[in-house]
């Protein structure tokens, strides 16, 4: 008894000692750039480096605050990125149940076409895709973009969940349904919860590749007012030079959304869900 | 005329109120944004002056930074949709001509004053028809730190040998001597602008009138050998050059791990800006020949005409506006070549703090020559960028670099759209 | 969506057996883009290298992003603190921190050989070296990215019921044995579909390649998609660039074919 709480007790002690090792290697290199954030233009390119910045400025925050253009731009992409998570599991979550639990015909080569379409490179389609956008003068257009951003998401979270949908026993379904429960309600009200954690991750992969997309942004738009987020980045990178300072601290501004949508979407992920779910 | 000229904002003051509401909006894609930096507040004081002289029209300034201004308005062009008036730099014109995203001004020129101008005329038009007022103008020169020159005890070089000695004399892990970049990345920009002015300071240049790489180009050797002995027989160079961009050198120079570099004289302010202070100086590019100043491209941003503005008369008010006399000190005090040589009259270029400007309008009008950037130079970067970096790191003879260059490059223009 | 998802694979082998200029055709040529480019060394080397640094990526994010996953699943407190800070550099746009580990790695100011300097180390060339850019690519690419494989396992391994460890360890199992024989068949699916999705990932990036040495020096990082990139924005060459971007295409559905192949679980369909 003693040695298992002993050997407990050294494991707790390993993973904090690794957690902490992989939270200073993540966080070192942003330290660099944080620090940059808070320099005057005229201190950032000195060398030897001057590692605490004196003296700090808050500068290049409050001009990115308080700038029309940049508000605008972290609008957009938060509505491109809000509108992609949501036509995504609208549109990913039933089919990942369908692609579990069903039998049909032509399954595995729907599955696996609908998986190949995702396979494209990105920059293969960007043209193609910039010119069905003129035929269909479906430029600078919130909606439009989503779908094109959801074309290349979903089948990949289609197919994640799907792990997800099939480890949920089906038992369970069947006993709602025996209880008088219909298919959807079944779905919605014992899958559903159950496959949390895979809708959580696949949440925030698609806020990420949204919120970090520069090339479908910066093809479909080209009125200053549709643009993204790391379309606007570039604006702090101009011909006589990168203006660091601005440019970290956009940078660390941009992380924000996403950390704070991580933090909500902590509680998702709960653990043992189907614990005690088969017994009795 | 000026009485007139001031009668005539009176009335058309008084009018604005009912203009206001049929005032035209023209579209204006400028390469950097308004804000506190001097660029961007003369830029707004400039706008606004227009709009209050010309009632009518209200421009809507948009940033379209260099990096995707020309993909953007090659898109734009082929939606059908431009804006009306855009920068765009002068090595992409001729790319800008050939995709048909921009058009002729010639029919919306009226009388502009076409011997004005610190360049001829004709070096914006092509085919005939010109499509570009230019706005300012920058070269490459030699930019040094002077406290690390003054330290080691060497002169300003003025010649290609003297660099490599010079640089030579100042080379350490700690302080590069003379600082150049090979990397593909960033468009190999820093190193096709030091190329291009490189060979036609050896009296020659890359490409034939076709468009072609001239194989066996004298020019284009002396270049190679130059990259070969700053790296190899001077030692004036370590091969980190092999990774580095414009920005790399840029930082090197402002923070003092670069004694000398080639750079553009569009980054001296930010350069001195950036912490370099009084330290950073700039000197004619060096030539092959003792004595003899070596001829520059001029390089710069122009204004052009998207090819679809549907307010064409407007947008060439706007541009006749910005190249203007007064707008143009507005430009230079904000640390831009200025273009029009009737400019360099006005009080401002006496002052000590226009002394560089002032002399490098004097160098190009001297040595200023206008270039020629087919659409396949982003294409010659990559390629040159590929065999100075096999001189460099494996020694490759410079005769066998050029050889290869030529083949490549002619080899990927036949066949390849 | 079926509408987008498709016309672009039509449209890209449509002009992959044609010359373009400027985004409009000019000739036919069928398929002689294709025999031009797989007989070329350039296009064999370029997937060499696409090869390497994808398969080099995976072989570092799959294992921290499991590790991770694991430590993060064990009974702890600050879970939500750890599981935060270490997202942090997924967080950031590739530009972001392509430039910012190019100054970092910077041989003649950079923070890093500031460092090294002061330590007594001579002068490291980083990513001005042919040897060691591509390694230094595929470890700066770990840095940026082992967050997803980190975020998609732990999703996942918070399906594994608890009576299934209950009854291993009853069995006298141990940790390690009860990982392999019992957690990873479990979450098979998932390690499947998340290995595909990071390949994938892999296979495509341009971005952080072309911001920190634009496939160089000497084309040592060159991968299918940079030279997609170079082909199509810097030259213009879009039927070139699409025929690359098709062979692309097909490499990524070989590797999921074979993901799925390996990993495949009783009806997988």
């Amino acid at each position: 008894m003693a040695s298992r709480k002993a050997r407990t007790r050294r494991l707790d002690v390993l993973t904090y000692g690794l957690l902490g090792l992989g939270c200073v290697m993540a966080l070192a290199p942003i330290v660099w750039g944080l620090l940059t954030s808070f320099k005057l233009e005229s201190n950032v390119a000195l060398y030897p480096p001057q590692w605490v910045p004196n003296p700090v400025t808050f500068e290049h925050y409050s001009d990115l605050l308080t700038s029309k253009e940049v508000l605008r731009v972290f609008f957009n992409s938060l509505v491109l990125a809000g509108g992609t998570i949501l036509l995504g599991l609208l549109v990913a979550s039933p089919g990942a149940y369908a692609a579990a639990r069903f039998r049909f015909r032509g399954k595995n080569a729907i599955l696996l076409t609908i998986l190949v379409t995702s396979m494209i490179p990105g920059i293969s389609i960007l043209i193609p895709i910039f010119l069905l956008a003129i035929r269909a003068e479906l430029l600078n257009s919130y909606v439009f973009m989503i779908l094109v951003y959801g074309a290349w998401l979903v089948p990949q979270a289609i197919w994640f969940i799907k792990g997800f949908v099939e480890v949920v026993p089906r038992e369970l379904e069947e006993a709602a349904l025996i209880d008088g429960c219909s298919l959807p309600g079944a779905f919605w009200r014992i899958t559903l919860p159950l496959i949390q954690p895979g809708l959580a991750a696949v949440a925030i992969l698609f806020f990420v590749f949204v919120w970090n997309d520069f090339l479908i942004g910066a093809v479909l738009t080209n009125r200053e007012e549709m643009r993204t987020v790391q379309v606007g980045l570039l604006r702090t990178i101009q011909d006589i030079g990168i203006f660091w300072g601005q440019f970290m601290a956009y940078a660390m501004l941009a992380t924000a959304p996403i950390l704070v949508a991580f933090l909500f979407l902590q509680k998702r992920f709960v653990e043992g869900l189907t614990r005690g779910g088969v017994k009795g | 005329m000026k009485l007139i000229r001031i009668a005539a904002c009176a009335v058309a003051l008084a009018c604005m109120p009912q203009l206001a509401a049929a005032a035209t909006e023209i579209v204006f894609w400028n390469n950097f944004k308004v804000d506190k930096s001097p660029r961007g507040q003369a830029l707004t004081d400039i706008v606004a002056k227009f709009e209050a002289n010309n009632p009518d029209i209200k421009v809507r300034v948009e940033v379209a930074p260099f990096a995707t201004v020309d993909a953007n308005l090659i898109q734009g062009a082929a939606a059908g949709n431009t804006p009306d008036v855009v920068k765009i730099y002068n090595v992409a014109l001729s790319l800008h001509v050939a995709a048909g995203s921009i058009q002729p001004l010639d029919p919306y020129l009226g009388k502009m004053d076409k011997t004005d101008w610190l360049l001829p005329w004709d070096t914006t038009v092509f085919d005939g028809k010109k499509y570009a007022l230019p706005y300012e103008y920058r070269f490459f020169a030699l930019q040094y730190r002077k406290d690390i020159l003054d330290k080691a005890g060497v002169q300003v070089p003025t010649t290609w040998d003297e660099v490599c000695t010079a640089a030579g004399k100042i080379n350490s892990p700690q302080v590069m001597g003379y600082g150049f970049g090979l990397s593909q990345a960033q468009a190999a920009s820093i190193l096709l602008e030091w190329a291009d002015d490189m060979a036609l300071a050896a009296g020659g240049s890359w490409l034939d009138a076709k468009g072609r790489a001239i194989p066996n180009n004298p020019a284009g050797l002396k270049f190679m050998q130059t990259v070969a002995d700053l790296v190899g027989k001077c030692k004036a160079s370590s091969q980190a050059v092999v990774g580095y961009t414009y920005e790399a050198v840029h930082q090197g120079l402002a923070g003092g791990t670069i004694a000398m570099a080639g750079m553009g004289t569009h980054r001296y302010e930010a350069l001195r800006a950036a912490g370099a202070k009084d330290n950073l100086r700039w000197a004619p590019p060096p030539s092959f020949e003792k004595g003899k100043p070596a001829p520059v491209h001029v390089l710069g941003w122009n204004l052009v005409m998207g090819k679809h503005t549907k307010h064409p008369q407007e947008a060439m008010r706007f541009m006749e506006y910005m190249m203007s006399p007064e707008v143009q000190v507005a430009v230079a005090r904000a640390g831009e070549m200025p273009t029009r040589k009737s400019t360099y009259d006005d009080a401002w270029f006496k002052t000590p703090e226009a002394g560089a400007m002032r002399d490098w309008a004097q160098y190009i009008a001297r040595n200023g020559k206008a270039g020629q950037y087919p659409a396949g130079w982003l294409g010659f970067g990559q390629i040159l960028a590929s065999e100075t970096q096999a001189i460099v790191l494996k020694g490759l003879a410079p005769a066998q670099a050029l050889a290869n260059v030529v083949e490549r490059y002619n080899k990927a223009q036949a066949e390849g759209k | 969506m079926g509408l987008i998802a498709f016309y672009p694979v039509y449209y890209a082998v449509d002009i992959s057996l044609y010359q373009t200029q400027f985004l409009k055709k000019t000739a036919f040529v069928g398929l002689a883009q294709y025999t031009r480019l797989l007989t070329s060394p350039d296009f064999l080397r370029a997937l060499g290298t696409s090869l390497v640094y994808a398969l080099g990526s995976l072989a570092l994010t799959l294992p921290l992003g499991m590790g991770f996953a694991l430590l993060l699943n064990r009974p702890i407190r600050f879970k939500a603190a750890f599981r935060t800070i270490l997202i942090i550099p997924w967080t950031l746009s590739q530009t972001v921190v392509g430039l910012l580990w190019l100054w970092l790695l910077n041989p003649s100011y950079g923070p890093i050989k500031y460092v090294l300097d002061e330590a007594g180390f001579g002068q490291f060339l980083f990513l001005s070296s042919p040897d060691w850019a591509l390694p230094i690519l595929v470890l700066v690419n770990t840095w940026m990215t082992f967050p997803l494989p980190m975020i998609l396992f732990q999703a996942a391994l918070q399906t594994v019921p608890q009576d299934l460890y209950d009854s291993a360890k009853i069995d006298g199992c141990t940790a390690w044995a009860g990982f392999w024989r019992i957690t990873l068949p479990f979450i098979q699916n998932s390690v499947m579909a998340t290995a595909i999705m990071t390949t994938l990932h892999f296979f495509n990036m341009v971005t952080l390649i072309y911001v920190m040495t634009g496939g160089g020096p000497l084309e040592t990082t060159q991968t299918l998609s940079v030279r997609v990139f170079l082909d199509a924005f810097a030259n213009f060459k879009v039927a070139s660039a699409a025929a690359v971007g098709i062979v692309i295409f097909l490499l990524n559905i070989v590797f999921s074919l074979f993901y799925i192949r390996v990993l495949r679980r009783g009806d997988l369909y």
